[in-house]
């Protein structure tokens, strides 16, 4: 080959090789949270405090060949799930993750809000909050549901254990 | 005990026992006494806490126990629940709490399940001094000769609101068998008769099995009594032969609905404060002649 042949194949290879660099950078999903996507997501329940969308981990390096991109695990979980799945996985979080849980039902309020599964979607939603520790939200949350929801079970589940609920002994400090 | 026992096998299918909690944190609890004040007798079935001990401590018998050794003098049974506080590092029952830092409503994190039957750790001698506690009150009550119905873990559920129901069927399971045993191998307690307390939906990868279980049973506050879907599913778990107790309730279940095969309670206790929103109702259920109240219970001591 001649000196001249090379450097012309050269050349192609190098814009070959970056037209399939720009090509892959068109097409990759942008790190946002689940909020952020979905605009009705984002106008789920009210929580007082920070966002409850946990960070999405980094994309990988872009790549010349190999696997497709993949979404984020959580976005799988979240995004791609119908209302029976959402349930199931909720089922199956137990209170195993409050942070994906939290995170989980918020979504489902926010897509499902009519539907008769919205009640036991809010209690997962007061019930992460508590499993963290965040008494005095899972508290106001939980006065929200039994507003919206008089005489629902769930409803009452957590009026029973966040609002009615028998104290703390005289000897210890209030809940924080 | 085996005289307890006995009778509530005795009446699975035929009676049931009424019974009522108190509200023992307060220093007055007046949910039983409130049933004279309205014509009613009193309930076979006096529902207790190992909380709110006073100012007796761990070591000391506490106003609790003295009212539940009252009613038993008098005729009736007594059940006891225990919103214990998690067992972490140094605590005791003197740390009891119902909702904050490390109390009842806590949730567990790392290896804790693991730690609690496994002595020599932190939280393994934390749960051990709350069973050391309860034996002292049990141990206060068998001297009157007296058995306990102990609903130990209530409110048995997967993501239940109570720290011991925030783990695994298997985690609770190990949990029961590590108290059972302690409280009657290694203590000597032998007037307990354990209630396994499921609450939702009864399930059986939260059952310990009948060797370490007398009576079991399901809560609800529905307002659908006599509560057949509970009562079926819990039949599901533990069987046709085992009594299954309505343990804690909001709506007390009306006899003439539950039997001969509905929901055929061997017991119902309402919870503190329920009372009072239902007196009409409770007329009408301590009327039934299915209803057992406790004067109307045999001597079983």
């Amino acid at each position: 080959m001649s000196k001249s042949a090379t450097i012309v194949l050269g050349a192609a290879g190098v814009v070959a090789l970056a037209a399939i660099l720009f090509a892959l950078r068109e097409k990759r999903p942008s790190p946002v949270s689940v909020e952020a996507q979905d605009p009705v997501a984002a106008a789920g329940p009210s929580e007082p405090t920070a966002p409850t969308a946990r960070p999405l981990p980094p994309l990988p390096a872009p790549l010349v060949s190999g696997p497709r991109l993949r979404k984020p695990a959580e976005l799988d979980a979240g995004k791609r799930l119908d209302e029976a799945s959402l349930m199931a996985k909720l089922h199956d979080l137990a209170a195993s993750d409050p942070p994906l849980s939290l995170q989980l039902a918020k979504e489902a309020l926010a897509r499902f809000p009519d539907s008769p599964n919205a009640p036991e979607f809010e209690w997962n939603y007061v019930k992460a909050l508590a499993n963290m520790d965040r008494y005095k939200e899972a508290e106001e949350a939980a006065r929200v549901m039994v507003k919206k929801y008089p005489g629902n079970d769930f409803a009452a589940d957590v009026d029973r254990h966040l609002i009615h609920h028998p104290p703390n002994p005289s000897n210890m400090p209030s809940p924080p | 005990m085996k005289n307890a026992l006995c009778y509530l096998y005795s009446i699975y299918g035929k009676s049931v026992l009424s019974g009522q909690q108190e509200a023992n944190w307060n220093d007055n609890p007046t949910d039983i006494s409130s049933y004279a004040g309205q014509g009613l007798k009193t309930p076979a079935v006096h529902g207790t806490d190992f909380a709110y001990h006073s100012s007796a401590g761990c070591t000391g018998v506490n106003i609790s126990t003295t009212h539940a050794i009252a009613h038993w003098n008098a005729g009736g049974l007594v059940m006891y629940r225990y919103h214990s506080g998690m067992p972490v590092s140094g605590t005791t029952c003197m740390d009891d709490c119902y909702q904050g830092t490390n109390c009842s409503e806590s949730t567990p994190s790392g290896s804790f399940f693991t730690n609690i039957i496994t002595p020599g750790t932190a939280e393994n001698t934390s749960w051990n001094s709350r069973l050391d506690y309860m034996t002292v009150q049990f141990k206060a009550m068998a001297a009157v000769n007296m058995p306990v119905i102990l609903a130990l873990f209530h409110e048995t559920q997967s993501n239940g609101w109570f720290w011991w129901s925030k783990g695994t069927g298997a985690q609770l399971i190990a949990m029961w068998k590590y108290s059972f045993n302690y409280l009657t191998a290694t203590k000597g307690n032998t007037n307990i008769i354990w209630l396994m307390p499921f609450s939702g939906a009864p399930t059986s990868a939260y059952w310990p099995g009948p060797s370490m279980v007398d009576i079991s049973g399901g809560d609800t506050y529905g307002s659908d009594p006599p509560f057949t879907s509970l009562y079926s599913s819990c039949k599901g778990v533990m069987g046709s032969t085992m009594p299954i107790a309505l343990h804690e309730c909001g709506t007390a279940p009306n006899p003439s609905t539950m039997f001969p095969t509905a929901a055929p309670w061997v017991l119902f206790s309402v919870w503190a404060g329920y009372e009072t929103s239902q007196w009409a109702n409770l007329k009408t259920i301590y009327a039934d002649s299915h209803t057992i109240t406790r004067d109307e219970m045999p001597s079983l001591k």
